[in-house]
């Protein structure tokens, strides 16, 4: 039976007794952050570096009354918490791997190719069309301009994300960003990458055959098992869960080397609706049985489909912790029985915790990702700070567009006062609560969370559900950090990434 | 501290002595309950007279009101060590946002920097194979729009000079 997630300190800070009564020994914590996470109290500093200190230790650290050279003390001043010790080449390297993409452009750029569909998933952001609306295809004249823009910017990596709709309803266009882009790229000499979100449906042996020798890497969905997958993401032609899974098979022998043509493995993510609840086993015993290597339980956002069917489909941040938290005990369960299995959420966190590195993923950064580590293209041109962001602008908002292919060039986007915005409104410093919250090396705001939940790019913290998620998630990773086992399946994870 | 409760009203007052916290420190503990509470602040000689308005009705009993500000109280004081804690570390994080803009846009002066791939720095054999990727892919596109077509036997989604090849005049 899963514990219930600690529903009272879930989306607040937590507070310290002693407060009122404690000496701050100021020339020598350099803590930035405490949080009480079971009987601990959690530590952390801008670094990423953390420790869990008895309520003893704890109190004995702020005051100052640690014995020097001892073992905690001497743990303490390695992580750069003891303000007189401190090795600041070595901290300061450390915060620049972890933070490497403050100090480059952004890599990710998605591709809207069509907003076409020939799937109704009941949670769909991106407010797909019907098949007939050929109208809503990229042209080839907005996809060549769509490469050109990328190119102007300055990433040393670039990585092109084709999604839609469903993207291989474009073929041709797919065909020809990939070609065209690697013809540019003998120019512009990036480390190029391209990948795709599918729903495999369309998939015949040519278009398999170009997607391994374009080396295009290949990402899908996949809600569980065929009745659950089935019932989120209705399709046109019947049972979509057979083709799915029978093509992310295909890609997983061909990952081995079949023909000579080494090929990435797939990707395939879950999207947790209320019709998910209680099939924890069921859904990673799918993704097991079909060999891959971890699952990433994403939340849903009110966004798209998803806002109008939240009543059906929705739920709160609380009954999704409930949730992650058994699956993740499963997880727990079957690596610690032999079957390497990674969570992608407690993964990203974990990159963070653990390694202090950045894990890429640009929806839990300070500033947000928005234009500096992602930007999506839409079918017409239209540039935004992110997917997420035109998703909203097919519901009619179109705040978050900075810019079109055709008329403005890279730096326009840049410049455009909403980027600005959107960076500052989700630096956590520049904000009352999350600037106090010890998770705040971890995390990250979300601009377009904010404007369609709350109607304000900054936020109100207090009340905001996904805000109360994340701490939730982390206040998870940090109570399983404490039990020596459950860390051991941790750092298992981040050695193989 | 003495609170003066009003169960009509589901209002809870007090006071906070000025000379031991800062109004932005009064303000950070408010902004944390304005999930459950409104709150009023007014300045007087020496210290801020609070007010917390319940936002739920089932709150506004003496036990939960009282129970409110002792939560004001408490978050006060842990928001008054935060704070410290997060003085001592502000230096470092100065500089942050300004790096990220400035590192994230194209300088054509900075010679560390990618090419930006022009046009005119692909050679000539590469812009012909652009122009045959883009000869392919019309092509392509075209077959799939004739093979895809809804049947159209009387012409109505052909303009007029598809249905008779000239402009219509007069």
């Amino acid at each position: 039976m899963a514990k219930s997630a600690p529903a009272e300190d879930s989306g607040r800070l937590t507070r310290y007794a002693d407060a009122g009564s404690v000496s701050l020994a100021d020339n020598l914590v350099s803590a930035a952050a405490y949080r009480k996470v079971g009987e601990r109290y959690l530590v952390t500093n801008d670094i990423g570096h953390f420790a869990q200190l008895e309520p003893a230790d704890f109190k004995a650290y702020l005051s100052g009354s640690l014995q020097k050279g001892g073992e905690l003390w001497k743990e303490l001043q390695g992580k750069g918490f003891v303000r007189d010790h401190l090795d600041f080449d070595g901290l300061a390297e450390e915060y620049r791997n972890k933070n490497n993409f403050l100090f480059t452009a952004a890599p990710l750029h998605i591709i809207v190719t069509t907003l076409r569909c020939n799937y109704r998933c009941l949670y769909c952001h991106s407010s797909v069309v019907g098949l007939d609306q050929v109208d809503k295809d990229m042209t080839l004249e907005t996809a060549k301009k769509t490469v050109d823009f990328i190119f102007q910017s300055p990433a040393p990596t670039l990585i092109l994300e084709f999604q839609g709709g469903e993207p291989l309803l474009n073929w041709p266009v797919i065909k020809f960003i990939t070609r065209y882009a690697r013809l540019k790229n003998q120019a512009a000499k990036r480390n190029l990458f391209v990948t795709m979100v599918s729903n495999f449906s369309l998939l015949d042996e040519e278009k398999y055959a170009f997607l391994v020798d374009e080396k295009i890497g290949i990402c899908t969905s996949l809600d569980g098992p065929a009745d659950l997958h089935d019932k989120n993401r209705l399709f046109l032609g019947g049972s979509g869960h057979a083709e799915t899974a029978r093509w992310l098979k295909r890609f997983q022998e061909q990952a081995k080397g079949v023909d000579g043509k080494k090929h990435f493995n797939p990707g395939a993510l879950l999207t947790t609706t209320r019709y998910t609840f209680g099939r924890s086993k069921d859904i990673v015993d799918e993704y097991v049985g079909l060999g891959l290597p971890g699952i990433f339980l994403r939340q849903l956002s009110p966004i798209g489909f998803a806002k109008r069917s939240w009543g059906k489909i929705g739920y709160t941040s609380q009954e999704f912790l409930a949730f992650y938290r058994e699956t993740l005990d499963y997880i727990l369960e079957i690596n610690r029985r032999g079957t390497p299995f990674f969570e992608r959420a407690a993964l990203t966190a974990l990159t963070k915790i653990l390694r202090r590195r950045d894990p890429g993923y640009v929806d839990l950064r300070s500033p947000s990702g928005a234009a500096l580590g992602v930007m999506a293209y839409d079918y017409n041109g239209d540039v935004y700070t992110g997917d997420e962001a035109r998703m909203l602008a097919q519901e009619g908002d179109r705040f978050f567009r900075v810019g079109h292919v055709a008329k403005n060039a890279y730096n326009d986007a840049l410049d455009n006062p909403v980027t600005k915005a959107a960076a500052m409104a989700t630096l956590l410093e520049n904000q009352p609560l999350c600037s106090q919250c010890a998770y705040r090396p971890y995390c990250g705001l979300d601009s377009v969370y904010n404007r369609a939940a709350q109607s304000s790019l900054w936020g109100h913290m207090p009340t905001n559900e996904r805000c109360k998620l994340y701490m939730g998630l982390f206040d998870i990773v940090f109570e399983k950090l404490q039990n020596p086992r459950d860390r051991e399946v941790f750092e298992s994870w981040t050695r193989e990434q | 501290m003495e609170f003066k409760v009003s169960t009509k009203t589901g209002e809870v007052s007090f006071s906070i002595q000025k000379k031991l916290y800062a109004l932005e420190l009064v303000q950070g503990a408010a902004y944390v309950l304005t999930d459950r509470a409104v709150a009023y602040v007014e300045e007087a000689k020496g210290r801020y007279e609070l007010t917390l308005k319940a936002k739920d009705k089932a709150d506004a009993t003496r036990e939960r009101l009282e129970a409110l500000a002792g939560e004001f109280v408490n978050e006060l004081l842990n928001h008054a060590l935060r704070q410290k804690l997060l003085a001592n570390n502000r230096s470092i994080m100065e500089h942050i946002i300004s790096r990220a803009m400035v590192s994230a846009r194209r300088d054509p002066a900075d010679p560390a920097q990618p090419p930006a791939a022009a046009e005119q720095e692909l050679n000539a054999e590469q812009r012909a194979e652009i122009d045959k990727l883009i000869a392919e892919a019309e092509a392509e596109i075209a077959a799939r729009r004739k093979a895809t077509a809804k049947p159209d036997p009387r012409g109505i989604a052909k303009t007029w000079e598809e249905r008779y090849g000239k402009e219509r005049t007069g």
